[in-house]
């Protein structure tokens, strides 16, 4: 196990390196640059900032000198659009932000998805069914950025319950999170009810029934592990999407997390902060499928690592 | 079939509604927390003798003022920074760091005498090496700092700036700790008016090389202003307290909270108004009320009395490229200018206040002469149109007007295509681009090759007429601002004369020609002069951004306790 693991670790280096190369290239490529602005920037001003962030140099030397930057001081460049910080801080400020929200947001996906999914599942063609259904279809089809405005018209404005915006108190993680949840949550619900209910139709699952056991337990203690093993699938994507933070609900809420950075630095062409937010994306969802990998070792006995 | 087991599904819905009950149980719980306690739109709870205001804000990129050129930034920057003088209301230059000066009659050399008792914030007194100092480094290529340029009218500052001199030889000079001499290159009216940028604010040379980039933290940064830099959490909100050791007046205001919203988050700072987190929609970056809500705050009994108007130094306005050859004629220009109808474009196409602008430059630049400009005629557009050899548009080339993709630009986008085609029967191309790719595209060859017409927008850096007619529209400094190629021989005369004229009364006449030359000549198409829509809470008093930049005057502002 330990063998695998070191090995699954060691492999992202080349990960890295390839999105690095990517990620290095495409920003080149795409024209606009750092410095300009809506009020006109002094043509001199923009080739001395070029200077000071060494943008003159050539692009070879460029790419060389981040990676020598990396693996000796591991120093991630400073920022273009926030001057007294570097992307280091900034990741080391802004990803806990994210990553709370997001973990809350999958709590609450599983806690509710999995749930329904079972229930659709169980009561297959039931009003139960087509309700738990219906909600899913909601989930998936109702972008954040409609549903997180109504959320704050309800409980911040109408009843004033809530704050509308912000991440100081746990208060402010509820609507957010709630936001995010309600995509992850319809996707789980209906990846567990289509996975169960071929699960229910298995034949141990008949031998357990006709053994007189209790439904509940039918589902507990034999279905549901096997049919979990590709809603663990879709459960470790879905992780990695809202670890990194969504750019609309962070937007809709005001809350610096990194989602909403990640696309600022892309229109503010803020390359060393670019780069930092991808390489850790990358890692999160390689960790992430990391996890789920060994999530598979628990679920089946069958599968083993060596 | 089996029997479908009440257990699942009591099992199910247990753990569903426990999940509910925990998220309906904490939403409902009194607030904990005074300070984010909720409160109903409109309540008017302040608490009694608390001289604390809450204003909406941008994250600024810096805080550095040499570094300086954001609207968030100079927001903050001119709250905790003092330079040698400050404009009054009327315009007129007092001093602030400098008690008094004098001018060489030549104009060419500026002696400061520092004030008294001027102290930084951990209690050194500010010196003439300070501003001297401040000048070299931000001048200096090396710092890069975007508006080097207000230097050039100081011996020696652009060439330094162009990297030929060392920046020691800057034309300032701390004879001792409190007087500073100036030396410019040439005269400059206008001097005293720079000397209220940001750029030529002083530094604390110990702090800034002894903490370096982050300098500017709330545990470094050290100002001479009203107002000190008390926390500064990045993306979430920047605190201000009054400076106990200021020279000047005490500001009422005791606290200032800036909570920082994204750049398009005029939705969320109403949001916040509206649940009393914030004591005003602000005047800033991103601080225009959304227009999909604006019909409702004018209809609601109380919002409809918290809404404000503030005029800025700022104009928006098509450049023509004056390197095509359907754009030569000044009668199509002006054809253009006359057809469209602003006060239309402004209220119904993108609900957005504004004053609809004959002229280019704003209400507060000497010269000006609004009258001298055409004014909006559909029937003399036409005529124009005719005589230019185009009648009903025909034989007119199909023009592209060029835009940053965004909601409302793109508004502005097709009611102009649609305007032109209605009253003049030209067509208009629309193309539209990601932001830093217009911004890049606007600089460059294939903008002068085959662009028409783009929307762009200047706002005074400080109020004189050498920031408009001669920063901006002299054809010597056009590459570097619009790109326009627009050149009129009389009109660069009149306002290099004006810029070294030291007679008030005489450079206010050359700048009235010179206005009166653009009016005739009309290179551009004047859109609409700034202003500010904004909500204040009624117990805000003195809430009255500044004209420039939009700064808010916390200096003079107050909250009623009642």
């Amino acid at each position: 196990m330990t063998r695998y693991l070191f090995r699954r670790v060691l492999i992202l280096l080349p990960v890295w390196l390839a999105v690095y190369t990517l990620t290095f290239t495409l920003y080149h490529v795409t024209p606009g640059g750092p410095w300009d602005r809506e009020k006109p920037v002094p043509p001199q001003a923009i080739a001395q900032l070029n200077q000071k962030y060494g943008l003159d140099k050539p692009l070879w030397q460029q790419y060389l000198d981040y990676l020598a930057g990396v693996f000796t001081r591991f120093d991630f460049g400073p920022s273009y659009s926030r001057q007294s910080r570097n992307v280091s801080e900034i990741i080391a400020d802004l990803f806990p932000v994210s990553a709370r929200i997001g973990m809350l947001a999958m709590l609450l996906a599983v806690g509710l998805g999995i749930p329904l999914g079972v229930l659709a599942a169980s009561h297959h063609h039931s009003i139960a069914d087509r309700a738990s259904m219906l909600i899913a279809v909601f989930g998936v089809s109702v972008p954040s950025f409609v549903v997180g405005p109504i959320l704050i018209w309800i409980f911040a404005l109408s009843l004033a319950w809530l704050p509308p915006s912000g991440i100081d108190t746990w208060r402010h993680h509820l609507l957010p999170a709630l936001t995010l949840s309600l995509f992850p949550m319809a996707l789980l619900a209906r990846a567990t009810r289509a996975s169960l209910l071929e699960v229910l139709a298995a034949d141990y699952v008949r031998t357990a029934r006709s053994k007189g056991l209790r439904e509940a337990l039918v589902i507990r203690r034999h279905a549901l592990r096997n049919a979990l093993i590709p809603v663990v699938t879709i459960g470790g994507i879905l992780l990695a999407e809202v670890l990194v933070g969504s750019f609309y609900v962070e937007t809709v809420f005001a809350i610096p997390g990194i989602g909403r950075y990640f696309v600022t630095s892309v229109t503010s062409r803020d390359y060393p902060v670019l780069m930092g937010v991808t390489l850790l994306m990358t890692t999160v969802v390689a960790l992430v499928n990391l996890v789920v990998d060994l999530t598979y070792a628990y679920l089946d006995p069958r599968i083993r690592y060596g | 079939m089996y029997r479908s087991s009440a257990g699942v599904r009591r099992g199910s819905l247990l753990f569903i509604g426990l999940v509910v009950g925990l998220l309906a149980g904490a939403g409902a719980l009194p607030a904990v927390a005074a300070q984010t306690g909720p409160a109903a739109a409109g309540t008017l709870v302040r608490q009694a003798a608390v001289q604390e205001v809450r204003l909406p804000g941008v994250e600024p990129p810096t805080l550095d003022p040499g570094l300086a050129e954001d609207l968030a930034a100079v927001e903050v920057i001119k709250q905790l920074f003092d330079g040698l003088v400050e404009l009054d209301a009327s315009g007129n230059p007092t001093g602030a760091g400098a008690a008094s000066w004098t001018i060489s009659s030549d104009g060419l050399t500026y002696t400061f005498t520092l004030r008294n008792g001027a102290t930084w914030s951990d209690g050194r007194p500010v010196t003439a090496q300070d501003y001297a100092w401040a000048w070299k480094r931000n001048v200096s290529p090396a710092t890069a700092s975007p508006y080097a340029n207000a230097f050039f009218p100081i011996k020696n500052g652009q060439a330094i700036n162009d990297g030929e001199l060392d920046p020691e030889q800057l034309g300032v000079q701390a004879t001792d700790d409190r007087t500073l001499v100036v030396t410019l290159e040439r005269p400059a009216s206008y001097f005293l008016s720079l000397a209220t940028t940001w750029t030529l604010f002083p530094l604390r040379q110990d702090i800034v090389e002894g903490y370096g980039d982050r300098w500017t933290e709330a545990a470094n940064i050290v100002s001479n202003g009203p107002f000190t830099l008390r926390e500064w959490q990045h993306d979430t909100r920047i605190v201000l307290e009054r400076n106990e050791r200021y020279w000047g007046p005490k500001p009422a205001i005791a606290r200032a909270t800036y909570t920082l919203f994204p750049e398009d988050g005029a939705e969320q700072m109403l949001a916040a108004y509206e649940a009393g987190e914030i004591d005003t929609t602000g005047a800033g970056v991103g601080s225009s009320l959304p227009a999909s809500q604006l019909d409702r705050i004018v209809a609601d009994p109380v919002l409809s009395q918290q809404l404000k108007n503030f005029k800025q130094s700022g104009t928006y306005f098509f450049i023509v490229n004056h390197r095509r050859p359907h754009f030569q004629d000044v009668r199509v220009r002006k054809a253009i200018g006359m057809a469209l109808n602003r006060r239309e474009l402004l209220d119904d196409v993108v609900k957005q206040a504004g004053d609809p602008a004959s002229g280019i430059q704003p209400e507060g630049i000497l010269g000006r002469q609004p009258a001298a400009w055409p004014k909006e005629d559909t029937a003399t557009a036409r005529q124009l149109m005719t005589d230019a050899g185009y009648p009903n548009g025909e034989g007119f080339p199909e023009i592209t007007l060029t835009f940053a993709t965004s909601a409302t630009t793109r508004l502005v986008a097709e009611y102009t295509q649609q305007r032109l085609k209605d009253v003049l029967g030209i067509t208009v191309k629309l193309e539209s681009m990601e932001n830093a790719v217009f911004l890049r595209w606007r600089r460059g060859a294939e903008w002068e090759r085959s662009g028409d017409l783009y929307r762009a927008s200047w706002f005074s850096d400080y109020e004189d007429p050498e920031n408009w007619y001669n920063h901006v529209w002299d054809s010597e400094s056009d590459p570097g601002v619009y790109n326009a190629g627009w050149q009129n021989a009389e009109f660069d005369r009149l306002v290099r004369q004006a810029q070294l004229e030291t007679d008030t009364a005489r450079r206010t006449a050359l700048y009235v020609q010179a206005d009166q030359a653009m009016a005739a000549d009309y290179p551009h198409i004047p859109l609409w002069h700034d202003e500010i829509r904004s909500l204040v809470k009624p117990y805000l008093k003195g809430y009255v951004p500044a004209r420039v930049l939009g700064v808010t005057p916390l200096r003079a502002m107050s909250v009623d306790p009642r």
